[in-house]
């Protein structure tokens, strides 16, 4: 397989938080019964972690489980396993009824950090951003100025958002409006 | 001007609005304008006092200054053109016959005050007339409610209805100490005081002189902003609009900017009055914030210049871009058009694409093409119900073309299938149906289907599509791969997974041009390689990139149908001669029954059909067919109308394709389409197959 290559090609920005594309990740959708052991193993076999609850995200070394709605996870990985990793998924529900499809190049995938970070993504989202409202290990799926997107929070304080793929500038040049300096309204300061 | 605006203007920022001003009140504090005017040195030539008794100290406050006071008159009419040169004053309680002319460059007006309830009413509260001082308050028994049902908002001072100093003061005072009881603390301390104040009360004038008649009342304006005057409300009650709400709205009261607080409640009282009922029974419309205007780009926020709207880009759009494409919108994708070459027109931009592709090879970025994964133990009865077709018999590594219809019968979408392995298919919808499809599917699994064993994933993103069309197709992708693409290994309606120049791609043996062409899917940050290598490796063929105006072209060419063409959602399969895609063994899909209604099934729908031009022009777009007769409105009768039209770069002549009353049962007959511009344009029933027949050329 070719090397994978971004939308952005490793766009940066720096204004009073930091937007960069992240490094290419592979993705996959899992769609089953959330509640079963069969796709909790499954989840574990692709990724070594356990089932997210309700808008919760799990994190591994290179990897992450996110809860996306009541029947689906979007489960991260380093871009090179995503054969294998979808492999194990087959295996584990070989059988079962489900549905694991590689997304890997579906999406734009931003980091937005620093300590602006809550501020930009709530100048653009719906979501309560305040610190003790959104804490770090919640995924929230909702809508970034004028298109779909989903975050979450890692352990380190940094923003993970993603996109499609085809609105890649697009959500680059919002969460870029929203940084520019000049811009902070100072509401979690 | 407002009485208060011109004393603002001239204490604040030291602008007088004019030499002389004549004032107008129908309370007392009009006359602090007049004071303040006269004691900065300027005319007052009059005040005209609507009340009888006319008002209180400040009046003779006013007569002390030696101020002409006029009491129990108004204003007959204003003069002047571009600005005031005098007033004709009457009395009040007449007709409007003139007493007197005063001259004079400015007039301030006065007709009392009313409490700002914005707030209150936008969180829910309810007011409550207070006819002693005209306006409508805040209800302190229908306060603003939370969850709980307990009210969360307090009035105070003006804003409660009270209007003196002295009122404003206690009112202020009690309000805060029932907030600070509220809050659980025992409030301290007493209310500032304010000397009584000797004004008189307003009167209430709605309309001056009470007795106007048609012309002074149409010449009555109550919402300066909007122009809508009394004559306005009354026509709005006379016609109908008895509602505030629908008043409002019929006369544009009150929707300026200043949204209605200048005019609201005197719109309200004509109202109130024309409909022969007392003010409150009127009710008035909510009030709410924005209170004070504010800019538009405000409500735009980010959305402007780069980020005014998402505009979606395929992953090839940076070449398109870099080889000056000419793009056209096709839902949020920005999608070639054409590419043209130097000065070429577009027009000629285009011919050549289809030429060099019919003749050789050419490329289209396919990308924005629909793709939707469905999979499970139900999947092929899931495929059965959404399509006319029968697809459960699809066997792997083959592709059907198919056709999806409302429960209504009428067509909504179609594409290509593929079966990927037992219990999986991919779907491709058309680029605007993508979202609109998946959104169906999931609606028919997840309310009426709910216990069918089917998941589905919107995978468009995921992948780069490539058409790679011609008869130098399979040359071209034969030096890329290593794999057997042979037609004889890969036929007509096949596709299988390949590598091309390192790159893993499923192939898709399918055609919409009418040639020998091949659809490769790759990962999408794949695309430009791919596109790349088959651009390098076609220069032998002379390959070229065309857009979607190509596409149209040489799809009609081949009478294949484009939905949003062909169909209005008004069209069923059958009003297409789709009916080899219209499975007869399948005891039901979505659209069957609905296709099965008399009308659906009268032979005088108006079917599709190939329209050839008699003098080989092109018939406008959309243009329709005139028959004998007249319509009930007097209309020529007609029985066509065009669906696509274009000139046709390989047969050298327009084409065109239509829907014809009982178009298949006459062909070879001749219609007539007018032209917008006088004329007419005749064209002879013919199938709509222009090109290739036989389909030689996509199963070579």
């Amino acid at each position: 397989m070719p090397d994978p290559v971004t939308p952005l090609d490793g766009a940066r920005y720096e204004g009073f938080a930091t937007i960069a594309e992240a490094e290419p990740a592979g993705m996959i959708t899992l769609r089953g019964d959330l509640g079963s052991d069969a796709v909790a193993q499954a989840v574990h076999a692709a990724t070594g972690l356990e089932m997210p609850s309700l808008r919760q995200a799990r994190f591994g070394a290179g990897t992450a489980a996110l809860w996306m709605a009541p029947d689906e996870v979007l489960l991260i990985c380093p871009h090179t396993e995503v054969g294998e990793r979808l492999a194990a998924i087959e295996t584990a529900l070989a059988g079962q009824y489900f549905l694991a499809a590689d997304v890997s190049d579906a999406r734009c995938h931003l980091h937005v950090s620093g300590p602006g970070a809550r501020e930009v993504l709530a100048k653009l989202c719906p979501v309560d951003l305040a610190p003790d409202a959104f804490t770090p290990g919640m995924v929230r799926r909702t809508r970034m100025a004028q298109i779909a997107a989903a975050f979450w929070l890692d352990a380190g304080g940094t923003f993970h958002v993603i996109c499609f793929r085809s609105v890649a500038d697009y959500a680059f040049g919002v969460l870029k409006t929203a940084a520019r300096p000049g811009g902070e309204v100072g509401l979690y300061a | 001007m407002l009485a208060s605006a011109i004393r603002d203007y001239a204490v604040d920022y030291g602008v007088s609005a004019g030499d002389r001003t004549v004032i107008v009140t129908n309370n007392d504090d009009a006359y602090r304008t007049a004071l303040t005017l006269k004691r900065l040195g300027l005319v007052i030539p009059a005040i005209l006092d609507a009340r009888h008794a006319g008002g209180g100290a400040l009046a003779d406050e006013a007569r002390s200054l030696g101020i002409r006071v006029e009491t129990g008159k108004g204003i007959a009419k204003v003069k002047g053109g571009k600005h005031v040169t005098g007033v004709a004053i009457c009395a009040q309680a007449g007709e409007g016959a003139v007493l007197d002319e005063i001259a004079c460059d400015a007039v301030a007006m006065s007709g009392g005050w009313s409490p700002v309830v914005h707030l209150w009413s936008h969180c829910g509260g309810k007011l409550i007339w207070d006819d002693a001082q005209a306006h409508f308050r805040p209800d302190p028994d229908n306060p603003p409610r939370g969850a709980d049902g307990a009210g969360f908002v307090l009035a105070s001072g003006s804003a409660n209805g009270a209007s003196d100093l002295a009122s404003v003061l206690a009112d202020a005072h009690a309000a805060g100490q029932a907030a600070a009881r509220a809050m659980g603390f025992e409030p301290q301390g007493s209310a500032p005081t304010a000397s009584q104040s000797n004004e008189a009360m307003m009167e209430p004038v709605w309309l001056m002189p009470q007795g106007a008649a048609i012309d002074l009342r149409m010449k009555a304006w109550l919402d300066f902003q909007n122009d809508v005057k009394v004559a306005d409300v009354q026509l709005a009650a006379r016609e109908g609009f008895e509602s505030v709400e629908h008043a409002k709205r019929y006369t544009t009261l009150g929707m300026a900017t200043d949204q209605g607080k200048l005019s609201n409640i005197n719109g309200l009282a004509i109202l109130s009055d024309a409909l022969g009922q007392p003010i409150p029974q009127t009710g008035t419309t909510t009030f709410r914030p924005p209170y004070t205007p504010i800019s538009l780009s405000v409500i735009a926020g980010e959305a402007t210049g780069e980020n005014f709207q998402p505009i979606r880009k395929t992953p090839l759009h940076g070449w398109h871009e870099a080889h000056g494409a000419d793009f056209e919108p096709v839902g949020h994708w920005r999608r070639p058009y054409c590419f043209p070459r130097g000065e070429e027109t577009r027009r000629d931009a285009v011919h050549r694409e289809i030429r060099q592709t019919r003749a050789s090879l050419g490329l289209i970025d396919a990308s924005t093409l629909g793709k939707i994964v469905v999979k499970g133990p139900d999947a092929g009865r899931f495929m059965d119900m959404l399509y006319t077709n029968m697809m459960s018999t699809l066997k792997p590594g083959r592709c059907r073309y198919g056709l999806m219809c409302s429960e209504n019968g009428f067509l909504m979408d179609d594409g290509v299938v593929a079966r990927l392995d037992e219990q999986t298919f991919l779907c491709h919808t058309t680029t605007g149906g993508a979202e609109r499809i998946h959104a169906h599917m999931e609606d028919w699994l997840q309310c009426d289907w709910w216990d069918w064993q089917v998941y589905t994933a919107n995978v468009t993103e995921q992948y780069a599509q490539v058409g790679v069309a011609g008869p130098n197709a399979r040359k071209v992708l034969e030096k890329l791969t290593d794999d057997d693409i042979s037609a004889d290994t890969l036929t007509f309606m096949g596709w299988t997974e390949i590598t091309v120049a390192g790159i893993p791609a499923r192939v898709f043996r399918i055609s919409f041009a009418g040639e020998l062409s091949f659809e490769l899917a790759v990962p999408a940050g794949q695309g430009r390689a791919l596109w790349d290598v088959l651009i390098e490796a076609g220069a032998d063929y002379d390959v070229m990139p065309y857009g979607t105006e190509a596409m149209h072209v040489m799809r009609a060419e081949k009478g294949f149908i484009m939905i949003g063409d062909e169909t209005d959602g008004t069209v069923i399969p059958q009003d297409l001669g789709l009916d080899w895609a219209i499975s007869k063994k399948k005891d039901d899909y979505l659209g069957k029954r609905a296709q099965a209604r008399s009308h659906m099934t009268d032979p005088n729908r108006w079917k599709l059909v190939g329209l050839e031009t008699l003098d080989g022009a092109v018939l406008p777009d959309g243009a329709y067919a005139t028959a004998p007769g007249h319509n009930a409105n007097g209309q020529r009768n007609v029985q066509s109308r065009v669906t696509s039209t274009y000139f046709s770069p390989t047969l050298g002549r327009g084409i065109a394709m239509g829907l014809v009353h009982r178009g298949p049962d006459r062909m070879g007959e001749v219609l007539e389409f007018p032209r917008v511009d006088g004329g007419i344009v005749k064209a002879r029933i013919v199938d709509a197959v222009f090109f290739d027949k036989q389909g030689e050329k996509m199963n070579a």
